[in-house]
């Protein structure tokens, strides 16, 4: 890695990502407020409490976290995150080869290797602290409304690193996408139209018997915080198959982009 | 910041490609391109678009590999070794400048990746009018002109052993095109080797010691300009004192005659010529010296109908 480039890469997101982190943040401290101000919710937790609350305790199932876990999977946070990690990685080779920085900064004794690797630790960096501010926002909103239920905290620091490795699997094929391309639309393009689809075979390859084993080719298939929040248990599988989700495609991109002819800008 | 201690000036190529050949799928860029540039030169590099030059620099640079033939620089291979381009200054047509950066920020970090002190970068700022204001200000309210010269500050400020520039001068106003001029002259002087492609050709006669002509991928010429002048036709114009007179002169062919007019085109040393015209009864003669305008037009043409 490169001290320069990676002062570069920080600096210029010292203003994208404090709003993303903001956006993401609130999102997580909102749901849980509106959780805890909701008087659906609150009866519905009050009536459960009284006739089910011993069994829930027994079974760990916990509606606040149900809540949580959900947030982490609404389209809000994987938009957050998701324009953060597939932004910085479509534009880490395919946008700075298309703006002619690329040319100026390797005809400097930078190795291709350093540029890639400044790039993925900022990218890395970047997801973990939009994953953790959307634990942090909802563990906030839980000290300052007091809802009904229970929100570990380090279950949620887990989930938010867990969701974290989903943001960098995203940013991965943003970056695999970038090393074959040229010209950072096209490259942007194609990294939204894959993880779309990725998503909607999330939920539409289910519904049919012949495709359901289909959907776990989605990165999105293997991640899911409800365990870990309601029981405090990490599905170590999950974790394992989206950090190769992600380390395939890294791979891939750091095999062409060391490989490749830098024609363009 | 790596100190300059160990690396010197030698007289060994700083530039050669040995039958260069690059090709995009089907278009061939480059075919068999040999080229050595010395340290202490500025190689006019040479050609209409697309012939080949901004291909051949990249090689040069690192950017794009060879498929067939070899290129060194500074003594290392620039696909392999990045580790050469420490010495390196290299200034693409179109330069990427982060917007968001103030020019001073902007030649920082330049610098820094260069792993060299801006040693120059006071000196080249003054020859090129780029103040400290200037600098302090966001690069995306620079003008074209301003944009180009902080290109060429981040390619030389380090004080490389050899610049790679690809139309430096462009969108520059003739003041600081003159400070450009003395600030490769100057490195030419301390002994920096210099590849600079141009479609100014008046710009390229004033600078340098050898140009490299090529057309469609392949090198068509290459010498001082005055080398490349000698194989090219003069014009030479005589008022003769009687309209008569038998105009027999060596290497010219006539090309016109009107009256005591005689237009001739003429190839070769001017010595013989000048001995045959003592002793013609003559009003006037005029030889005009052959510009480079008109040798890289005929390079040109030639390969054009050649093709």
């Amino acid at each position: 890695m490169n001290r320069a480039l990676m002062t570069r890469l920080v600096l210029e997101q010292r203003v994208r990502l404090p709003l993303e982190v903001l956006l993401v943040g609130l999102w997580g401290f909102l749901l849980v407020a509106v959780f805890a101000t909701s008087e659906v919710f609150t009866k519905q937790l009050e009536a459960q409490a009284d006739q089910f609350g011993d069994l829930l305790d027994l079974v760990g199932l916990d509606p606040l976290a149900q809540w949580a876990s959900i947030g982490f999977q609404h389209p809000i946070y994987l938009l957050g995150g998701g324009l953060f990690a597939v932004g910085l990685g479509v534009r880490a080779i395919a946008g700075e080869l298309e703006a002619g920085s690329l040319a100026l900064a390797l005809s400097r004794p930078l190795a291709r290797r350093s540029w890639f690797l400044s790039h993925l630790a900022v990218l890395i960096v970047g997801c973990v602290i939009i994953g953790e501010a959307y634990a942090l926002g909802c563990l906030l909103a839980v000290t300052v409304t007091d809802p009904l239920g229970n929100l570990e905290s380090v279950s949620m620091l887990l989930a938010g690193l867990q969701s974290a490795l989903l943001l960098l699997a995203l940013g991965s094929i943003g970056v695999v996408i970038s090393a074959f391309s040229s010209e950072r639309g096209r490259a942007l393009a194609w990294s939204v139209g894959v993880i779309v689809v990725l998503y909607a075979a999330n939920f539409l390859l289910p519904l049919w018997a012949p495709t359901k084993a289909a959907a776990q080719l989605s990165p999105f298939a293997w991640f899911d915080p409800a365990p870990l929040l309601q029981r405090g248990t990490l599905a170590g599988g999950d974790v394992v198959v989206l950090a190769l989700y992600a380390a395939i495609p890294l791979s891939v991109a750091a095999w062409q982009f060391a490989r490749r002819d830098l024609a363009g800008g | 910041m790596v100190p300059r201690e160990g690396i010197h000036v030698t007289g060994d190529p700083t530039i050669t490609l040995a039958g260069v050949t690059k090709r995009f799928g089907e278009h061939i860029a480059l075919r068999g391109v040999d080229l050595e540039v010395r340290p202490g030169e500025i190689r006019g590099f040479l050609g209409p678009n697309g012939a080949g030059k901004t291909t051949a620099m990249r090689i040069i640079v690192g950017l794009l590999r060879a498929d067939e033939g070899t290129a060194t620089v500074l003594g290392g291979d620039p696909w392999r070794d990045h580790a050469v381009r420490a010495d390196l200054g290299y200034l693409p047509s179109d330069p990427g400048l982060y917007g968001r950066m103030r020019g001073s920020e902007l030649l920082d970090y330049f610098a820094a990746l260069s792993e060299r002190e801006p040693v120059l970068r006071a000196a080249a700022s003054d020859l090129l009018r780029f103040s400290d204001a200037d600098l302090a200000r966001p690069v995306r309210t620079y003008s074209k002109g301003m944009r180009q010269k902080l290109g060429v500050l981040q390619a030389v400020q380090h004080d490389p052993l050899l610049l790679i520039l690809d139309e430096p001068g462009e969108g520059l106003d003739p003041l600081v095109l003159s400070g450009l001029v003395e600030l490769l002259r100057d490195r030419r002087d301390a002994g920096r080797a210099i590849l600079f492609s141009s479609h100014v050709l008046a710009e390229v006669s004033a600078l340098c010691d050898r140009v490299t002509m090529i057309r469609d991928g392949a090198i068509v010429g290459e010498g001082t300009i005055a080398e490349l002048s000698t194989q090219r036709a003069r014009t030479v114009i005589l008022e003769l004192v009687d309209p008569t007179t038998t105009v027999e002169l060596p290497g010219c062919a006539m090309t016109d005659r009107t009256g005591t007019r005689v237009t001739l085109s003429h190839h070769g040393e001017v010595g013989p010529l000048l001995q045959a015209l003592s002793v013609l009864d003559l009003h006037d003669v005029r030889i005009e010296e052959v510009s480079l305008d008109e040798v890289f037009m005929e390079y040109y043409r030639e390969h054009e109908v050649t093709s």
